[in-house]
């Protein structure tokens, strides 16, 4: 009943799926790191105006589904000129959603960072970038490492939804080889195990990280 | 020369500091002491710019806090040794001491390198020089803490209750330091509550009491029974000292 | 050619069935969610052979693969080998019952192991018999423990919901779709959507804080 071998011919197909889900998984995780970072930057800034837009766009990107935005992108950017094909409207949208997790989660570890330090740093006349960059960036991601690869591994779940807009990863080179197998039942079954193995071995991934970044807290 | 003229601070409704009149010349070693509250910390975090001051000048070497523009000159001649240490946690104590050099100095990271290698050396630290400050004792996050300050070849050494948060036999070790850095001519104010201490390394006393100074004598008159003594405020407060 | 139709008053009651449909959807699932995700956490605390391991096994897979894909799977999967029909709201229903049983789980166990063993083991030395302890000790405990958690899930299996759309399911989202398809006008018809999900999602997050606020008063009630 359950028969993987008449598949096997279908293997280069899959793989090809795989390499645009890796694609625009690695794309987005790019973009929405930096998103973030800004947006995080926004939130915890003394400027009203700036702040409350932070707040804003965290607020609705998180409570409104992906399926919504990936479909209000997909037809409406062609409405105002804008003709980027489905692998970068996936990209962009991706990045804009995933931007306003990523942006809370570095919020929450810049946020535990001692005051006194940021002092410490300024009054030797540091500038606000080289902070940023040498101090509060690399304390923020030791607190935040764990919980930003829950968000990242969220994201490249995400990515099946964009076989909605006819994007080629995964999912959607799976859906044809399906309906052209009449196996929907292997093939789907096979993609649950094959996502939950990429889950796993990059939260094992982050796991590293997090214990490189945090070796200095071991002795403590 | 640190100068500050009719220096107010105020957090809201609060006044902190209330015309604060005081000159620093090189060379010398102030201590200013006075009671919680008197405002004593945020007299330092004036100086090296990080409260900003509601009225009157503060100028390092000329270099007027209140600019931005002049504010960086002016905190490169000053270093801050902290209460709480604030080394950076994720920076071993090497990479704590060259963050500043490199990158506000300019120093190659070599050169940085060999000058925090030699401060180390000079406080007995170098077998600690690639730990992490969590792997460190009090005394010694306070020994790199001061390494990271002179490392930066400040004219003037900013000291911050820096024995606060120590026990008594790290305090010892870290005023011992003191000691020798006193010897080798560099200037300091150090906001502190050891009295035996001040008495021993300053050349003046500040004594500081509800934002405003009480007293600013020479370190003999002010320990002499007609000179800080006569007020009765610092007479109480030194007494009360003395019991702890 | 389409975009030529325009807005008709038909297109409210087609929102307003959308709505029904994914509110309704949202409710069965996250009930049958509960009931089915308490019963596995409770089948691994109590560490039945097998059983228990197997179904957490399952909840690690449910809980890390994408719900398009679990959908397609009982949709179109099951019925191809078990030859056992179902409609589009049936799979959905089941899927996401499954996909939200395996969070609430996790949370249950999580929520058990916060109790002190020293509780337990001092109700069992007063031979307590474990139904009443499950009943009168730890559930009421780890109940006010994972109310926040819970509220999160809830709020992000509504999100969830919209997915069920690709297999068919007349919801808010396909709803949107067809009206989109129509009248080509994604910049009304995708706004108004993205605010009914947001609304709800809002009101949901109301009643969570209602429910937590009311739940942490009862703790400090019988703290007294």
């Amino acid at each position: 009943m359950f028969d993987l071998s008449s598949m096997m011919q279908y293997l280069p197909a899959f793989l090809e799926g795989f390499i645009m889900t890796a694609k625009v998984s690695i794309i987005s995780i790019g973009f929405s790191f930096i998103l973030g970072m800004i947006i995080a930057l926004m939130r915890i800034s003394t400027h009203k105006i700036l702040k409350y837009f932070a707040l804003a766009y965290v607020d609705m990107f998180r409570n409104i589904p992906f399926i919504v935005l990936i479909f209000f992108s997909y037809y409406g950017l062609p409405e105002i000129g804008i003709y980027i094909d489905a692998f970068w409207t996936g990209v962009l949208t991706l990045s804009l959603a995933v931007g306003a997790y990523t942006a809370e989660t570095l919020r929450a570890g810049i946020e535990s960072i001692d005051k006194g330090i940021i002092e410490a740093a300024k009054s030797f006349g540091l500038s606000p970038f080289k902070i940023f960059i040498k101090i509060i960036m690399p304390i923020a991601l030791t607190v935040s490492v764990r919980p930003l690869g829950s968000v990242f591994i969220n994201l490249i779940l995400t990515t099946s939804i964009l076989s909605a807009i006819t994007l080629n990863e995964l999912t959607g080179v799976s859906k044809v080889i399906a309906s052209t197998t009449f196996r929907p039942f292997e093939v789907y079954v096979f993609l649950v195990f094959f996502y939950g193995l990429l889950t796993f071995l990059l939260s094992g991934l982050f796991n590293l990280w997090h214990l490189r970044l945090n070796k200095y807290n071991e002795a403590g | 020369m640190i100068e500050i003229k009719n220096l107010y601070k105020d957090f809201g409704e609060l006044n902190v500091l209330k015309g604060i009149n005081l000159s620093i010349h090189e060379g010398e070693v102030v201590s200013i002491i006075g009671g919680s509250g008197s405002g004593k910390s945020t007299m330092i975090r004036c100086i090296n710019g990080l409260e900003k001051i509601t009225s009157g000048t503060l100028t390092v070497d000329g270099f007027d806090v209140t600019k931005p523009s002049e504010l960086l000159e002016a905190r490169k001649k000053c270093a801050t040794v902290f209460q709480q240490f604030d080394l950076y946690p994720h920076l071993n104590v090497v990479d704590n001491i060259t963050l500043a050099p490199i990158n506000v100095l300019g120093l190659s990271k070599a050169e940085a390198q060999i000058k925090a290698m030699e401060l180390l050396d000079s406080m007995a630290m170098s077998d600690r020089a690639t730990f992490y400050p969590s792997q460190l004792s009090g005394g010694q996050k306070q020994r790199a803490g001061i390494c990271r300050a002179l490392a930066m070849n400040p004219r003037y050494l900013l000291l911050d209750e820096i024995t606060s948060s120590l026990d008594p036999e790290m305090t010892a070790e870290v005023l011992e330091i003191l000691k020798l850095l006193v010897k080798r001519g560099i200037t300091m104010i150090c906001v502190t509550h050891e009295i035996d201490f001040a008495r021993e390394i300053s050349d003046r006393i500040v004594f500081l009491d509800e934002g405003t100074i009480l007293k600013d004598m020479d370190k003999q008159s002010f320990f002499n029974d007609d000179g800080g003594l006569m007020e009765p405020r610092i007479a109480k407060f030194l007494t009360k000292m003395a019991t702890i | 050619m389409y975009g030529s139709e325009g807005f008709s008053i038909y297109d409210i009651i087609l929102w307003a069935q959308g709505l029904g449909v994914s509110v309704g959807v949202f409710i069965l699932s996250m009930t049958l969610g509960l009931l089915l995700g308490v019963a596995i956490g409770l089948i691994r605390y109590y560490q039945i052979a097998f059983l228990g391991k197997t179904l957490m096994m399952i909840s690690e897979f449910l809980k890390n693969s994408p719900i398009i894909v679990q959908l397609f799977l009982v949709y179109f999967g099951i019925p191809a080998v078990t030859g056992i029909d179902m409609t589009p709201i049936e799979a959905a229903v089941w899927t996401l019952s499954a996909n939200t049983a395996a969070f609430i789980a996790v949370i249950i166990i999580s929520s058990i192991s916060s109790i002190e063993p020293r509780q337990l083991e001092a109700a069992r030395s007063f031979a307590l018999s474990e139904f009443v302890i499950l009943r009168k000790i730890i559930f009421p405990q780890a109940f006010s423990v994972s109310i926040p958690l819970l509220v999160g899930l809830a709020i992000n299996q509504l999100q969830v919901t919209s997915l069920i759309s690709v297999i068919g399911v007349y919801d808010l989202t396909r709803v949107g779709d067809i009206v989109n398809q129509r009248t080509f006008e994604p910049f009304i018809v995708w706004p108004i959507i993205g605010a009914t999900y947001f609304i709800l999602a809002k009101l949901l997050a109301h009643l969570g804080t209602r429910l937590e606020r009311r739940f942490s008063q009862h703790k400090i009630m019988s703290e007294l």
